[in-house]
């Protein structure tokens, strides 16, 4: 793959994390767009979707449903949370990809005794995640592998904060953010503490630079005019 | 300058780099830019439902048989290989046939999969035109955080002994011939 990489006249990524996690001698090789996401998708629908059923729950994951993503540890986190005296509830949006992993998350839930505070909604279409992120006071993401994450930008739009492994991905694209709060990978305790403190109200996050933030990912156009730009100046090269 | 991109891509709305490459689609025709699509068949419907108009260059589903392969079954990689140098033939000859040698400027693979990147790589060179690739994730790492974690999580999630064995060998295996098999392999070819 690298040999293969190495032969493309052009590469662009969406991340500085993607660079940085490949290794040293792709960091000037590659071209980050940037802006290099955007919630324009889900602004149109928070417009016109007032009158959805109100859902309640404390906090929410969404993702694909796979392992890498945190999927699994989720229901260990969330143990940790009630144990610490909390009575909140979990919602799980998404699509799994392997059967083993879906029996197995069930399985871990059953044997945790969460299945009064874990509930699986299956692939939810953007109109009920929007009105029902709404409703949550924190989203979870434990993800272990990722470059810049769209849950966590459809979110933040939301004003959820966000308590998440400080992956470079989280690192470098929502460092500057106290709305994402990070912890260190894999480490199920702290981050359970963080989602209390949150759902208690015992921490008080600044979220003036979140507006300003967001402002600069409000549209698709700007992140394919970053795409275009690219593209162009290197035809321009090499014409 | 209007550009005519061959854009390999799997356009949806179901993760983030695949809502990434619709919306690209989307708009990149407002830039100069003309994206010829090539993609799985079942991917089309998501185009049709935006009312695109873009034109489908080729199908890619060929390479789609091959999918029960996985990365952790580095021995078949030969064949991985070989199964996208074929597709990307007959793609380049639907390509030649109705559209000429010289219709499109560059190939743009718009996801990080390895065997997208690879398919881009050989039309790219059949038709002797640039190639370029918009990765949404790292394609690979610079450590062996990828054969670890895979072992963390089938070693917690196969609750059968043999699998358990299975997946700590495969395991072992990618972690010691990843390296030198895959790069074996892009060699031969």
């Amino acid at each position: 793959m690298r040999r293969i990489l190495k032969r493309f006249d052009l590469i662009l990524s969406v991340s500085h994390s993607i660079p940085y996690e490949m290794g040293d001698q792709w960091i000037n090789t590659l071209k980050v767009l940037d802006p290099n996401t955007s919630y324009e998708h889900i602004k149109n629908i928070a417009k016109t979707n007032i009158s959805k059923p109100h859902m309640n729950y404390d906090a929410i994951f969404f993702a694909r449903l796979i392992p890498k993503k945190g999927v699994l540890d989720l229901s260990l986190i969330w143990k940790k949370v009630l144990e610490k005296g909390v009575n909140a509830k979990l919602a799980v949006a998404g699509k799994f990809y392997n059967k083993s992993v879906e029996i197995f998350f069930f399985k871990l839930i059953k044997s945790l005794s969460l299945t009064n505070y874990i509930d699986y909604l299956g692939f939810l279409p953007h109109e009920t995640l929007s009105s029902l992120l709404k409703s949550c006071k924190v989203m979870i993401y434990p993800s272990y592998l990722d470059a810049i994450p769209m849950a966590v930008m459809e979110s933040l739009f939301n004003n959820l904060p966000v308590v998440a492994y400080n992956i470079p991905a989280i690192k470098f694209n929502y460092g500057a953010l106290d709305a994402v709060i990070k912890v260190s990978p894999g480490n199920i305790n702290d981050m359970a503490n963080r989602i209390v403190e949150l759902l208690k109200g015992n921490l008080e996050l600044d979220y003036s630079k979140l507006k300003i933030f967001l402002k600069k990912f409000s549209s698709w156009r700007d992140v394919i005019k970053s795409e275009d730009r690219i593209i162009k100046l290197f035809f321009s090269k090499c014409l | 300058m209007q550009l005519k991109l061959l854009y390999v891509s799997a356009p949806s709305k179901q993760s983030g780099g695949s809502l990434r490459s619709l919306m690209s689609l989307k708009y990149l025709g407002e830039y100069d830019i003309e994206p010829y699509l090539i993609t799985y068949k079942r991917y089309i419907k998501n185009v049709r439902e935006e009312n695109l108009n873009i034109d489908l260059v080729g199908s890619i589903d060929f390479i789609q048989k091959i999918d029960v392969l996985k990365y952790t079954l580095l021995t078949k990689t030969s064949e991985y290989l070989y199964a996208c140098r074929k597709c990307a033939e007959k793609v380049a000859r639907e390509i030649i046939k109705n559209y000429g040698k010289d219709h499109f400027d560059a190939v743009y693979c718009h996801h990080e999969n390895f065997k997208l990147i690879i398919f881009s790589y050989y039309l790219s060179n059949l038709l002797r035109i640039p190639k370029i690739a918009l990765l949404c994730l790292p394609p690979f790492y610079n450590d062996d955080r990828i054969p670890k974690l895979n072992f963390y999580f089938n070693n917690i999630i196969y609750s059968n002994k043999t699998l358990k064995r299975i997946s700590k060998k495969i395991t072992i295996m990618s972690l010691n011939k990843m390296k030198n098999n895959i790069e074996k392999n892009t060699k031969k070819v």
